[in-house]
């Protein structure tokens, strides 16, 4: 009996350390976000850093986005394409692969493999960093690894997202267009037409603003998990999943969030 | 060594990480311009106490003067300048994969905004033949060996002119002939008039740098010796320690 109660209150005491930990690491996280909005005002602002990271995570990543988002408006394409040929509705495809591309598909998809390319490799790079203990010489020799580690990467996500996305959308849209020309039978200036009339510039907006949001996020939590690894070379792989799970997890919830709050505004 | 100034001076060193108590009441005092080595344990917090010293940990409580100014609490941008005073050698040379020798080098005054190309050039070369690793300015670390990763890192630390550095671990894995270089240079950096102070587990190195050796033992300064009272009648802990490490 008395075991029984040493073990209840044992699990309770796990419960309460992992909510503390939780929060510390909430706490963490809201401070590091602080401490970069305030090197962005106490400056000088790491501009060229940013241009050398905006290579390395935006445009390196860019063929990954780019056949994703070919490969996505080509299967929606043909999904549709044969499902609907059999009532009739063959036409009704460039309206729904441009719009699911724009407003959804597009976006998400994007950020999903930015956040497994990009926001894995600066967790890892962060990680690798922390472990060798150059974050610490970074420090030592009078740097602040937030203006020069984390500022840049940010800044680089937080405006490459948009930018892959919009072209992610051209590219699906393109994607869909190849194959309803070739398989469906639809010509590609009608497929341009529908698809064109289709999309608003709210859908555009609405799509690729909130991939603004996920950009950030992915950098934030790479430079997060990454700059808080332990444990030698273990640490960083525990680091990078993190970074990838969590930023994951982020786009897809986020996603939930900013399809319901469009539709309640109108968007 | 003649009467010198105390340029470093700790009280009262708390230092926890958890349930962990690493520093109790800790106090020593550095002399201008002496090679200080810490022995002690593993975990008994030596690397922790050279950590603390430049802000990259911070403990719970006491304090440490340096050129008159408290050190313990104060903010990063406060730090920027004791890191100017305050060199740090890092165990594992914490060179900057990504950047050559030279880039390595240069960093520490492109961040004190020197941006004049020939000084930096001028000061690479006298700081990589100071380390006895001239022609390696074009080298990325990952083609250096561990000896000469622990030398650049060194020469790194130097580029500011520091008052005081900080050797952390600075022969570990190296062979003897590394080893003895290193504790060389330790030696004629002394004898140029910088303040040393160094955690090691290598005894070779300790009794060739010191000038007095301290034994960490329970979060505090257990024994503080000279290195001519260590040589001829070690205090026990002390003794205890270099019979124990010379065994193994």
């Amino acid at each position: 009996m008395k075991i029984r109660a040493m073990r209840s209150l044992r699990r309770f005491e796990n419960l309460g350390e992992s909510v503390i930990a939780l929060f510390e690491r909430v706490s963490d996280f809201v401070s590091l976000v602080g401490a970069t909005f305030m090197a962005v005002l106490r400056g000088p602002f790491p501009f060229s850093l940013c241009v050398e990271q905006f290579h390395v995570l935006v445009i390196r990543s860019a063929p990954l986005v780019f056949v994703t988002a070919t490969s996505t408006g080509a299967v929606m394409a043909l999904q549709f394409g044969y499902g609907m040929e059999r009532f009739g509705g063959k036409l009704y495809v460039p309206t729904i692969v441009s719009i699911s591309i724009v407003r959804v598909l597009g976006p998400v998809f994007t950020c999903l493999m930015l956040a497994g390319r990009a926001g894995a490799g600066v967790a890892a790079e962060l990680g690798g960093m922390k472990v060798s203990q150059q974050v610490d010489a970074l420090r030592a020799l009078g740097s602040d690894p937030v203006r020069k580690l984390v500022l840049p990467r940010v800044v680089a996500l937080t405006l490459g997202a948009p930018l892959l996305t919009l072209l992610a959308d051209i590219l699906g849209i393109v994607g869909g267009m190849v194959v309803s020309t070739s398989a469906l039978g639809i010509s590609s200036s009608l497929y341009l037409e529908k698809a064109y009339s289709a999309i608003s510039l709210a859908d555009i907006c609405v799509g690729t603003g909130k991939t603004v949001a996920f950009g950030m996020f992915i950098g934030f939590l790479g430079c997060f998990n990454g700059l808080r690894t332990k444990d030698g070379t273990a640490g960083i792989g525990f680091s990078t999943t993190q970074a990838v799970v969590l930023g994951s997890i982020v786009i897809m919830v986020g996603d939930v969030l900013f399809t319901k709050l469009s539709f309640l505004f109108g968007w | 060594m003649g009467v010198r100034d105390v340029v470093l001076s700790v009280k009262g060193l708390d230092t926890r990480f958890g349930k962990k108590v690493v520093h109790n009441k800790l106090s020593l005092d550095v002399i201008e311009g002496e090679v200080l080595v810490l022995l002690g344990g593993s975990g008994s917090g030596k690397s922790v106490f050279l950590r603390s010293l430049i802000g990259l940990e911070s403990p719970q409580a006491g304090e440490c003067m340096f050129e008159g100014k408290e050190l313990f609490g104060l903010d990063e941008l406060a730090l920027v300048e004791v890191r100017r005073r305050i060199a740090y050698v890092f165990q594992g040379g914490a060179l900057f994969d990504s950047l050559t020798v030279a880039e390595n080098l240069a960093y520490p005054l492109r961040e004190q905004g020197n941006t004049d190309d020939s000084e930096i050039r001028a000061r690479i070369e006298d700081a990589l033949s100071r380390v006895g690793l001239p022609g390696t300015e074009a080298l990325f670390p990952a083609s250096l060996s561990g000896g000469m990763i622990k030398r650049v890192g060194l020469a790194r630390s130097l580029m500011l002119d520091p008052a005081v550095v900080l050797y952390d671990e600075p022969t570990a894995g190296l062979d003897p002939t590394n080893s003895r270089r290193i504790s060389e240079i330790i030696r004629t950096l002394a004898e140029a008039g910088k303040t040393s102070i160094l955690v090691t587990h290598d005894i070779d190195c300790a009794l060739r740098a010191a000038d007095r050796i301290a034994f960490l033992h329970d979060g505090r300064v257990a024994e503080i010796e000279p290195i001519e009272v260590i040589k001829s009648a070690p205090p026990p802990l002390i003794r205890d320690y270099l019979e124990g490490e010379s065994k193994s």
